[in-house]
């Protein structure tokens, strides 16, 4: 039984080793044969370089890439100008995916665990034993749940009917997921696939924390479409953000508004009522809305001057957003990251959906545009599972009910989710947890058996973006290298247990390039599939216009919905607002262990390699701290240390921290550097929708005493613009261009 | 007013060549402690040859520090030997009969020091060693005319060069002293090769005498011209504090400035450390004293100069220069710090005649103006690089490490010992030309008239 | 022969007739033949990095391990200098991408002793890795500050220099690098076009950092071909480009793009009533 696994595998890397190289353009089919190394493969040229497309599906983005290779090695990744997501653009995570690929201190053979779960005690087994290690265990279950990343597409299919197959689930895991704002736009707008933001036609974009330019859902897509809303027709759009720590984002808008935690919601109302009070849209346009959610009144009870106070906004400073928003349309309202991560997030998010509905830029151009629906069934968008379920579950198996099995790929619930859940207590339940990725990870290191994968650009399979650009995209990703390490791709190695253990429920295809295949012919039907496999591989993938259906005219909400946010703590004993950020480059923590990405500055601070806290100068004068020193962070539910910057952006009694340090897995760049905010983080959740709280932690700050310096690239604190506002005049002293 | 010394003539050989063939303990010790610390820089230098220059404190944007610093100090002690020796021997000065030779072996030993520093300094000494000389070896490339790294070695040798054949004509007749004196076979050997077969016939004096004068009078414009063109290295430059025009003028009275303290100092050390006291006197280091009065003053002057231009021009990089030279800390210490030690302490002690004879407070303060001139270079090289335009975010800091204190300990360590190994092998009191001056100052009665026993061509 | 294999012969010859006939700025006219430059549009610059790692992984950049940017040694050919204006909640924070400016009158070249460093006949300020004695007086010179000196060989744990691009010298300790705007893929153009026997089309050549860029806020192109965009775009945005410490009289070749934005008067008024 075990023989014929390996069997399967070895045919299965064989096909990869062919196909990585012969699949270029224009490339010839039937590749799947055992190659000889003295028989160099067609293409390959000394010093003569081969471009190949694929996806990117490391980044959650769903960036189509071309990567250059020469000799068999992957040099460098550009953004695939063909594909309409990125449209031949790329961010700085994607520009890393090369030195993953050639990661020293990649998985390269299958490990097991010998001492205790995540003491990080494991041996060496060859890939035969760890093969049937695998089946073994995986033959005595009777349930398996299969907890992955954002994954998508056929890889996603896999999962989850590999999972129902054995009896179990597919959970997937995103750390600051985009579950609030999948719900936020089925009940604001009726949509089941997250709406396309038409922002290079936009004249405005309020933005409510959603931090678009750097990790909010599809940056690289909202770049392309931010360059051309700057300059790219007449009126230059305006940005408008609103938040209570100063995101990428918040740093290039044109007006940057501070508002207290949780209260965006109630920011949005009172802008919807200064656009009704004062005319600044045609009342055809929100009459109806407003008044199936609550009506004038409902919404007067917001007017600036009654909640000024409460959201720490001004009053003018709302009647200016209005003003400001409603008189540049078309432009919409969204919103994201603390907004959303607070317990009443979906009504922020909701009352920020108002607004799109009043100002009529919906389904416009310039406005937000519903995305088609799938074509087809077999290659699902992600769903993630919320944070709510996932503690559940977690809670469910530290009762006494876990599973018999659990696979782990790509997803990394013990470093992201809070401490408070004893997710990895929760894990430990599980007899056998196979965990399946390039790297170790915290997750990894609790597991029985780990398998190395195959990293991204050394597998077959696809991936559908979403939030998709207005048309049906499948991005489909194909080996461009010959993989260095004996690793199996994630569905491979699914295909393969199914096949062997549950023969009879088990899928027509093999191999995940068979799979892959097949759901593209399903996809792409029409003509010789042969040929248009051959140009979907050349491009990247395949797109094609889908008519969308229509955004629903109203909310399903009501104004008295509107929650106060909860914290957790009453402000007393922990009176400072905790809000957790991903960095541009290293998201969620997911991207620690690439030294290009560590040592990519972060735009606001500068600041690598580390964990810090950014706080405002008198915040830091009242606790009696400066640059560098080393602070203790406590909050009701753990404590880590972060060294102090300041920056004048940050909002007294806010502390913004970085997420993404604070590994003991994964490496000579990532493990034993910085601290992991998650884990400190309150188990709460967003009311109506189950996402994590993760803005609705409240902290205090003790000063240890330790100073380290901070890594940043800015020499001085805070190089600064003293001379004049403006950029021009620190560099050529000339006024001119002032106006 | 200046006592000329009265010996006969073989006493004078004996005390001025005692030290050449004696070997006192002292020197072992002192030789000793001095070959540690070059070998703890040759260590370093053999580390920056093999792993880069990482052992140095310098970071980006600050490219240039000690080792820059300390290469234009030893360029600058380098010039006074030269200029005191020559100005003198031109103006027949009486008195600078003993002062000569300790000057100039002090100028080529600093010169052969400061040369090493932007070498090592340099990223690939391999290469900076031979493809900064004005030739196109077979890069297919000259050096480029324009840079003054391509003026400075050429200026350097070119001073390098004359500054032996200066030293080594006034040593002829001491070569071939040492020569009918030297104890071996061996070192009679070798004394008589150098001294090229002097025997002081008359023509022999006289061409050397000329050719003293004449190399004299040559090596006064190009000991101008080699500081100037080291000031060049910072004032063609666009960086802000550093592109002023006085900066030619300025360096060069600066090095005149500490050349000469560095030579009273290393004067009054000889007279003790050699048993010179016959030769070194009050007189001399009074006269010397007095000289580095004007000096100095001239120096604060240029100095002044330097920072009133660059206000005066407004312009407000330089202004935040010199407002960092002169108000920010560290920066404000070493500021206070270098114009006391080299001029608020030495010159209004110098007005005082007991002190200008005291060789003690004259070795103090002496000392005091070369420290004080080592921080006036490290303030116009380093901060100037620390802010160098608008682009505030990419201002820096530099902090020497421990490397660069020790290249800079050793840098003083060869000059020593280089002095003390010239003085092992030849005399470091110029013998014929001290014998010269008591035959000049020798009288005898002729009738009832009391007449100079020699003449002067 | 075409006018850009006659360019290329001229290119080829230049290594024999150097000493002689390396062009200094004066003698070579940037209003004539190519001028490679490149707009920078600060309207559209987000700061969000992906040109820094985009030219990390182009042109073999040694990797910035925290002890490097702790001592200031990290490389970045092209930095995001970030100023802040302001102070909350009125603060700003502003995004200035900065690169080798390939200044028509470089103070970098003048100082070079070995022209490692000089002004080719295309407008780029080329740097000879070989040639570099590592004085870093051209460092000194830049008042941009993007020359980065080699403390050490780069080094690439195994299987990491796997990724290393072929067409770029790995630089070794001792010598000055800097953005060259990536002269590997222009390179490359000027031999394709050879071959294929025309002139370089207009956006042939993109160097990594304006590639990536998402919100093209970076453009290339020569700027003496009227006909390419750049050059039509600074001239069309001539109200709002400057170049950067124009008073040095650097004339760069890289040209920014900037106007005030209309709000930030808001802004200023209320701190005029705060
Ligand atoms: N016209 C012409 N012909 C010549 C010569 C000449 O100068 N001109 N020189 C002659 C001489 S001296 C020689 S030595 C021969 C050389 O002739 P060949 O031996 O044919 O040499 P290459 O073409 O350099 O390389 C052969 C292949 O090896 C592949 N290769 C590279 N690394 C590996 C590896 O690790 N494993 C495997 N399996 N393959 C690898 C390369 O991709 C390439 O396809 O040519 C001879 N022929
Ligand atoms: N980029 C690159 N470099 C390589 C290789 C590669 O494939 N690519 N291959 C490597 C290999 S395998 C080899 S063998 C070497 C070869 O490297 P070399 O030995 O340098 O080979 P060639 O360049 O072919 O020939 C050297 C010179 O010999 C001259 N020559 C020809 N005939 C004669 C003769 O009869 N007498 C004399 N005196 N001179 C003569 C030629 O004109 C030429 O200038 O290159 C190695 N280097
Ligand atoms: S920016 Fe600096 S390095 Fe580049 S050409 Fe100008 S002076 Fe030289
Ligand atoms: S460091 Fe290199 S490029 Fe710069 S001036 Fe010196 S030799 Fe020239
Ligand atoms: S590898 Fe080839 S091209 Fe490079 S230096 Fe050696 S011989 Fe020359
Ligand atoms: S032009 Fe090339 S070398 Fe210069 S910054 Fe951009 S990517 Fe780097
Ligand atoms: S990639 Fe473009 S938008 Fe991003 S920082 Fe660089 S120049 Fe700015």
């Amino acid at each position: 039984m075990s023989g014929i696994a390996r069997r399967r595998f070895l045919i299965g890397s064989a096909a990869l080793a062919g196909g990585a190289t012969v699949v270029g353009c224009a490339a010839p089919e039937r590749e799947s044969q055992v190659q000889s190394f003295v028989l160099q493969p067609e293409l390959s040229l000394p010093g003569q370089e081969l471009w190949f497309a694929t996806t990117c599906a490391h980044s959650a983005c769903g960036n189509s890439v071309v990567v250059r290779t020469i000799d068999g090695r992957a040099k460098k990744v550009e953004g695939n100008p063909a594909f309409p997501v990125n449209q031949g653009k790329l961010n700085v995570r994607s520009q890393a995916g090369v030195q993953s690929l050639y990661h020293p201190d990649r998985l390269t053979v299958p490990k097991r665990r010998r001492g205790l779960r995540g003491a990080n005690e494991f041996e060496d087994l060859e890939w035969p034993a760890g093969l049937d290690l695998l089946t073994e265990k995986m033959s005595e279950a009777r349930s398996v749940v299969v907890i992955t990343g954002p994954i998508s597409g056929t890889r996603a299919r896999i999962a989850r009917d590999f999972a129902t197959a054995f009896g179990g689930e597919h959970v997937v895991y995103e750390t600051l997921e985009s579950t609030v704002w999948r719900k936020t736009v089925q009940d604001g707008l009726g949509a089941r696939r997250l709406p396309y933001l038409d922002i290079a036609n936009a004249h405005s974009i309020l933005s409510f924390g959603a931090d678009f330019l750097s990790t909010w859902l599809s940056p690289t897509q909202y770049g392309v479409g931010y360059g051309e809303f700057r300059q790219g027709h007449g009126e230059r759009g305006r940005l408008i953000q609103v938040e209570p720590r100063m995101s990428l984002t918040g740093a290039n808008a044109d007006s940057w508004v501070y508002v207290h935690p949780g209260q965006e919601g109630v920011l949005a109302l009172s802008i919807a009522q200064v656009i009704a009070a004062e005319g600044l849209a045609p009342p055809d346009n929100w009459f109806n809305v407003v008044s199936e959610i609550g009506g004038l009144d409902a919404l007067n009870a917001y007017a600036p001057d009654r909640v000024s106070e409460r959201i720490g906004v001004p009053v003018e400073r709302i009647q200016e957003i209005a003003r400001e928003f409603a008189g540049h349309q078309p432009g919409f309202a969204i919103a994201g990251g603390p907004a959303l991560a607070s317990t009443n997030g979906l009504d922020n998010g909701l009352a920020a959906m108002l607004l799109n509905h009043m100002v009529g830029s919906l389904g416009q151009p310039g406005g937000l545009l519903p995305n088609p629906e799938l074509r087809s069934t077999v290659t699902p968008p992600t769903e993630p599972t919320s944070f709510a379920d996932l503690a559940g579950r977690g809670n469910t198996w530290l009762e006494g009910e876990p599973p018999d099995a659990a696979i782990v790929f790509e997803a990394d619930p013990v470093y992201g989710m809070p401490e408070a859940t004893r997710f990895a207590d929760a894990l430990g339940k599980i007899p056998f947890v196979v965990g399946i990725g390039t790297i170790m990870s915290e997750t990894l290191g609790h597991a029985d058996l780990v398998l190395p994968s195959t990293h991204p650009f050394e597998e077959w399979g696809d991936y559908v973006p979403d939030p998709a650009p207005r048309q049906h995209v499948v991005g489909l990703q194909q080996p461009v290298v010959t993989p260095s390490i004996s690793g199996r791709s994630f569905g491979d190695i699914l295909l393969t247990l199914w096949h062997d253990l549950r023969p009879n429920l088990a899928p027509p295809w093999d191999t995940m390039r068979d799979a892959v295949r097949a759901s593209a012919a399903d996809v792409f039907r029409g003509g010789d599939f042969q040929e248009r496999w051959v140009e979907l591989l050349k491009n990247g993938g395949g797109w094609n216009d889908a008519g969308a259906p229509e955004f629903r005219s109203s909310l399903n909400w009501h104004i008295n919905l509107l929650a106060e946010p909860a914290f957790s703590d009453n402000g007393i004993e922990y009176p400072l607002h905790l809000i957790p950020f991903e960095g541009v480059a290293l998201g969620a923590g997911d991207e620690t262990a690439n030294p290009w990405l560590q040592a990519t500055p972060d735009p606001i601070s500068t600041a690598t390699w580390t964990t810090w806290v950014e706080m405002n100068p008198a915040t830091a004068v009242a606790l009696n701290v400066s640059r560098g020193d080393v602070v203790r962070i406590e909050t009701a539910h753990g404590e880590f240390e972060a060294g102090v910057y300041i920056s004048p952006a940050a909002a007294p009694g806010v502390l913004g921290v970085p997420i993404g340090q604070g590994h003991m897995f994964g490496g000579r760049w990532r493990e034993d550097r910085g601290s992991n905010v998650l884990a400190s983080l309150a188990p709460l959740t967003v009311a109506g929708a189950g996402g994590l709280a993760w803005a609705a932690t409240r902290a205090r700050v003790r000063p240890t005493g330790d100073y380290r310096q901070l890594p940043t690239i800015e020499v001085l604190p805070n190089a600064r613009n003293d001379v004049e506002e403006v950029i021009v005049q620190v560099t050529n002293g000339n006024g001119d261009h002032h106006k | 007013m200046q006592e000329p010394v009265i010996a006969d003539t073989k006493t004078s050989n004996r005390e001025l060549l005692d030290f050449v063939f004696a070997w006192p303990a002292w020197f072992f010790a002192v030789g000793g402690a001095l070959n540690g610390l070059l070998v703890a820089a040759f260590v370093v230098v053999i580390l920056m040859l093999m792993f880069g220059l990482q052992f140095l404190g310098y970071s980006h944007p600050v490219y240039w520090g000690f080792l820059i610093v300390n290469f234009v100090f030893w360029i600058g002690v380098s010039h006074a030997g030269i200029m005191v020796s020559a100005i003198l021997r031109l103006t027949q000065a009486e008195w600078r009969r003993p002062v000569t030779r300790a000057a100039e072996v002090l100028t080529i030993f600093s010169l052969l020091t400061a040369v090493q520093f932007p070498l090592i300094h340099s990223g690939r000494p391999w290469r900076t060693m031979y493809w900064t000389f004005p030739y196109d070896w077979n890069r297919g490339a000259w050096p480029n005319p324009r840079s003054p790294l391509v003026w400075d070695p050429s200026a350097i040798f070119t001073y390098l060069t004359s500054t032996i054949l200066f030293v080594y004509v006034a040593l002829l007749p001491d070569l071939a002293l040492a020569r009918d004196r030297a104890p071996n076979p061996v070192s009679r050997a070798i004394y008589g090769v150098l001294a090229m077969g002097f025997r002081g016939t008359t023509r022999q004096w006289r061409i050397q005498t000329v050719a003293g004068l004449l190399l004299s009078a040559i090596i006064l414009p190009i000991f101008v011209s080699v500081h100037s063109i080291v000031s060049w290295d910072f004032a063609v430059t666009s960086v802000p504090g550093w592109h002023n025009t006085i900066f030619a003028p300025y360096f060069v009275i600066g090095a005149v400035h500490s050349g000469v303290s560095a030579v009273v100092t290393v004067m009054i050390v000889m007279r003790y450390a050699f048993g010179l006291k016959r030769f070194i006197t009050r007189d001399h280091i009074d006269s010397l004293a007095r000289l580095l009065i004007v000096v100095a003053t001239v120096w604060l002057f240029f100095f002044l100069l330097d920072f009133f231009f660059g206000l005066y021009g407004t312009e407000p990089a330089e202004v935040d220069t010199w407002q960092r030279r002169l108000v920010e800390p560290p920066w404000v210490v070493i500021a206070i710090t270098f114009i006391i030690c080299a001029y608020i302490i030495p010159v209004p002690m110098w007005m005082f005649r007991a002190i200008r004879r005291n060789f003690f407070w004259m070795f103090v303060t002496t000392i005091l103006v070369n420290v004080g001139m080592w921080l006036e270079r490290y303030m116009v090289v380093v901060p100037a690089l620390e802010r160098k335009s608008g682009l505030t975010f990419t201002y820096g800091d530099y902090a020497p490490s421990l490397s660069e204190f020790i290249l800079v300990a050793a840098s003083f360590a060869l000059v020593i010992l280089g002095f003390l190994t010239f003085s092992k092998l030849l005399p470091i009191m110029p013998a014929a030309d001290i014998k010269e001056g008591q035959i000049l100052a020798d009288r005898i009665r002729v009738g009832r008239a009391n007449v100079p026993a020699a003449m002067r061509e | 022969m075409s006018s850009s294999a006659n360019e290329a012969a001229a290119r080829a010859s230049a290594v024999s007739e150097m000493g002689r006939t390396i062009p200094t700025d004066a003698e070579v006219p940037h209003s004539e033949g190519v001028r490679w430059g490149m707009v920078v549009d600060l309207d559209r610059c987000t700061g969000c990095q992906a040109c820094v790692v985009a030219c990390q992984a182009e042109n073999n950049i040694a990797l910035n391990e925290e002890q490097r940017v702790l001592e200031r040694r990290a490389k970045t050919w092209i930095r995001i200098e970030r100023y802040w204006e302001g102070e909350f909640p009125n603060a700003k924070a502003r995004f200035i991408p900065v690169l080798c400016q390939h200044c028509g009158n470089a103070p970098c070249e003048t100082v070079c002793p070995v022209w490692a460093t000089y002004h080719n006949r295309e407008g780029l300020n080329v740097q000879v890795y070989n040639r570099c004695i590592g004085t870093r007086f051209c460092a000194n010179g830049c008042p941009y500050s993007v020359r980065y000196f080699n403390f050490w060989n780069p080094e690439w744990p195994e299987p990491m220099n796997n990724q290393l691009n072929p067409d770029v010298t790995v630089r070794t300790k001792g010598i000055i690098e800097k953005c060259t705007f990536c002269v590997q893929r222009i390179n490359r153009a000027h031999v394709t076009a050879g071959t294929e026997g025309r002139e370089i089309r207009p956006g042939e050549v993109q160097p990594a950092c304006a590639q990536s860029c998402p919100t093209s806020a970076l453009v290339f192109a020569d700027l003496n071909n009227s006909e390419s965009y750049p050059a039509q775009l600074a001239e069309a945005e001539a109200d709002r480009s400057y170049t950067l410490l124009e008073h040095f009289g650097t004339d760069p070749g890289v040209i920014y793009l900037k106007k005030v934005d209309p709000h930030a008067e808001i802004h200023e008024d209320e701190h005029a009533h705060a």
